[in-house]
């Protein structure tokens, strides 16, 4: 292992590897910045040129990209409240609250310097448990990735706090609407009308451009011509990236909780940072004695999922390189680099190649570092966006949500996904029915039903009696009774 | 009971919408084979009782119901709040207004395409809502463009949607 990590340095820090590095960031911030789009279009684009690359050169160059894009995804979050990707829906709840009151900086400070916490952190969680992963990974079976799922539904949807129903119903419709397409146990189709677009079941990134950015856009012009997002111009003035890296030091022991949340979660195979987010953001709230700023542009809302986001990168790099399991669509990406490269990802990235696995952790933690100190530069720029009139802005962002929307599968039924998903998100946002559960719903869908299916048909009912599904079910316990309490308490505070 | 007690809580729709779409989704899975159709079931009977049960409190008005002076609708409530100091009629207009821009922009995608949509869209929406000037709109709706048809046409080769009007006289452009 010793042998590896020197040899893994040495490979590293050459300045050929680091100039592929450094050309990876700034090509994945061109791109990465646009809603929808990311680090998994700028691969795409890439993969027939990185063939002729020597591998590490090439895997240094993919990590680049990658990281920079799960950085940059937070800006449109902050900025319009449009998540740049599935994995900052979670920073929009607060990230675009304070850019209205104008703290743009401060939360896009706050956000960068949390993202590459916890990807250093996710980095060496990976490190530090590399030898043993195999056997962490099998302590977890089918039944406890189906109450994993369960958990992180429930987590989100009672944390509604004033709306525990409303909250239970939307994650159910989210999870309803995530079987519509074919069965994954039977193959039958269900509720595909036989469309064809529907048989491979709604892609998210529609659905949640749909739930999350139409609202937030349709909102933003309220005021009239001439309004801009950052109402407060004074409150935009004073505050600064500085305040926001205040921030992360004051709530450090947050952002390392979160970035453990992530790192596990990223180890888990299918769970990806689409569920760490929120979980670590249902921590945050959940963990918080203050709970009522949440939503409303409360710091902890940025740093907890933001930096679960980065370390649960790690964690799915280290599933695809050890397992070859893609945790995500980039990482299926990643996958296919590996092959072009000529690389088997699994078991023999831990015994044959072990050096260019460390060469992927040391490149992971320097493209953080990179990240962070580019879009560090460039916060305060960013942010003086929000001092822009809003009738200027929302036609080019009407214009890329479109097409961020179009491009997940090129078809029609993107476009009336959109429109069908901007209604229901209007509606929610205007009637009180919150939008995360539905989200966090269609996300784990796929691995609840499949889990659930194979945990009943493999164990029966013995898989209630085992250690770690009584933990979870515990703490989902835990949750329900915590989320009853705090209404009724609620409830009595308001008739007093 | 006053009759403003008596008013309905909006939220009552979109109840009364889930509660619809959660039936139709647990009586068609009906239809499908045990395996298929067990999760559905599972997370489908809960969610209906439960829908159910915030169709009948919004129908009681629970949520929307004055107890002392004004109430703060939808408390507690995880989601990015909403401005509430703003009268609902003036949200409804300017929501409606704002729809209108979106589907027509729509609706211009699917009957000449994007390339030739966007530029139109940037440059109408400026002009009549964001009451700017020709020259910067032109040139905002210009930039868009060019963006887009490098980016998404020239670099990532994306697979624009045959526009329904170049169908209708079948015209195949080159875009």
């Amino acid at each position: 292992m010793l042998d590896a990590i020197v040899a893994a340095t040495g490979q590293i820090f050459t300045l050929s590897r680091l100039a592929w590095l450094l050309a990876g960031v700034l090509l994945g911030s061109v791109i990465g910045f646009i809603p929808g789009i990311g680090g998994r279009v700028t691969l795409a684009i890439l993969l027939p040129f990185i063939v002729k690359m020597d591998p590490a050169s090439a895997l240094v160059l993919i990590v680049g990209i990658h990281a920079i894009g799960n950085t940059a995804d937070t800006i449109p979050a902050i900025l319009f409240g449009i998540p740049g990707s599935t994995s900052a829906t979670a920073t929009v709840m607060d990230g675009y609250p304070m850019a209205k009151r104008g703290e743009a900086e401060r939360a896009m400070g706050a956000s960068f310097l949390s993202s590459g916490m916890g990807g250093l952190i996710g980095a060496f969680t990976v490190l530090a448990t590399i030898p043993m992963i195999r056997p962490l990974i099998l302590t977890f079976g089918n039944p406890e990735f189906f109450m994993t799922a369960i958990l992180a539904i429930v987590m989100i949807a009672l944390l509604t706090g004033g709306a525990p129903t409303k909250g239970l119903v939307a994650g159910c419709v989210g999870l309803m609407i995530g079987m519509i397409g074919v069965a994954p146990q039977t193959g039958v189709q269900r509720w595909t009308f036989d469309q064809l677009y529907l048989s491979d079941g709604i892609p998210l990134i529609p659905i949640a451009l749909g739930i999350f950015a139409i609202p937030e856009l349709v909102d933003m012009t309220l005021g009239g011509a001439g309004t801009k997002i950052a109402a407060n111009a004074q409150a935009a003035s004073l505050s600064t990236k500085w305040q926001g890296v205040k921030d992360v030091f004051q709530h450090w022991w947050l952002l390392v909780r979160s970035s453990f949340i992530g790192s596990w979660i990223g180890i888990l195979p299918g769970i990806g940072s689409g569920s760490a987010i929120w979980l670590a953001y249902g921590h945050a709230v959940q963990s918080s004695k203050d709970k009522d700023n949440f939503g409303k542009g409360d710091v902890r809302g940025v740093i907890a999922p933001e930096a679960a986001n980065n370390a649960s990168d790690a964690g799915d790099w280290c599933l695809t390189l050890t397992f070859g399991i893609p945790g995500s669509a980039t990482m299926s990406l990643v996958l296919a680099a590996m092959v072009l490269l000529g690389l088997p990802a699994g078991p023999k990235m831990l015994t044959d190649h072990l050096d260019l696995t460390l060469v992927i952790v040391w490149s992971l933690v320097l493209a953080n570092l990179m990240a962070t100190g580019l879009c560090f530069l460039f916060a305060r720029q960013l942010s003086g966006i929000t001092k822009m009139p809003v009738h200027y802005l929302f036609p080019v962002l009407i214009v890329l949500i479109f097409l961020a929307a179009y491009q997940s599968t090129t078809d029609w039924g993107d476009l009336i996904t959109l429109l069908g998903f901007s209604v229901i998100g209007i509606s929610m946002k205007r009637f009180g029915w919150p939008r995360p559960p539905l989200i966090v719903g269609i996300v784990l869908q796929h691995l609840a039903e499949t889990y659930f299916f194979l945990t009943t048909k493999l164990y029966g009912t013995s898989w209630l009696t085992r250690p770690v599904v009584i933990i979870l079910f515990v703490l989902i316990v835990w949750t329900i009774v915590h989320a009853a309490r705090r209404y009724a308490r609620d409830k009595a505070a308001a008739k007093a | 009971m006053s009759d403003e007690r008596r008013k309905l809580d909006p939220s009552f729709w979109l109840a009364l919408f889930f509660v619809v779409v959660i039936a139709v989704w647990v009586v068609t899975a009906a239809t499908l084979d045990r395996d298929t159709r067990l999760f559905p079931w599972i997370v489908g009977i809960p969610a209906f009782a439960l829908a159910l049960r915030q169709l009948v409190a919004d129908w009681r008005g629970v949520g929307a119901k004055p107890e002392n002076g004004e109430p703060t609708p939808y408390p507690g409530i995880l989601d990015i709040s909403v401005d509430r100091t703003i009268p609902a009629e003036e949200i409804f207009r300017h929501t409606i207004r704002t729809a209108y821009w979106i589907v027509t922009f729509a609706c211009g995608i699917w009957l000449v395409g994007f390339l030739i949509t966007i530029p139109l869209f940037i440059f109408f929406y400026l002009i009549n809502e964001a009451n700017a000037r020709k020259l910067p709109a032109l040139i905002v709706a210009a930039g868009m463009a060019l963006f887009v048809w490098i980016l998404f046409d020239r670099v990532m080769h994306l697979a624009w949607p045959e526009p329904a009007l170049f169908s209708l006289f079948g015209i195949k452009p080159k875009f």
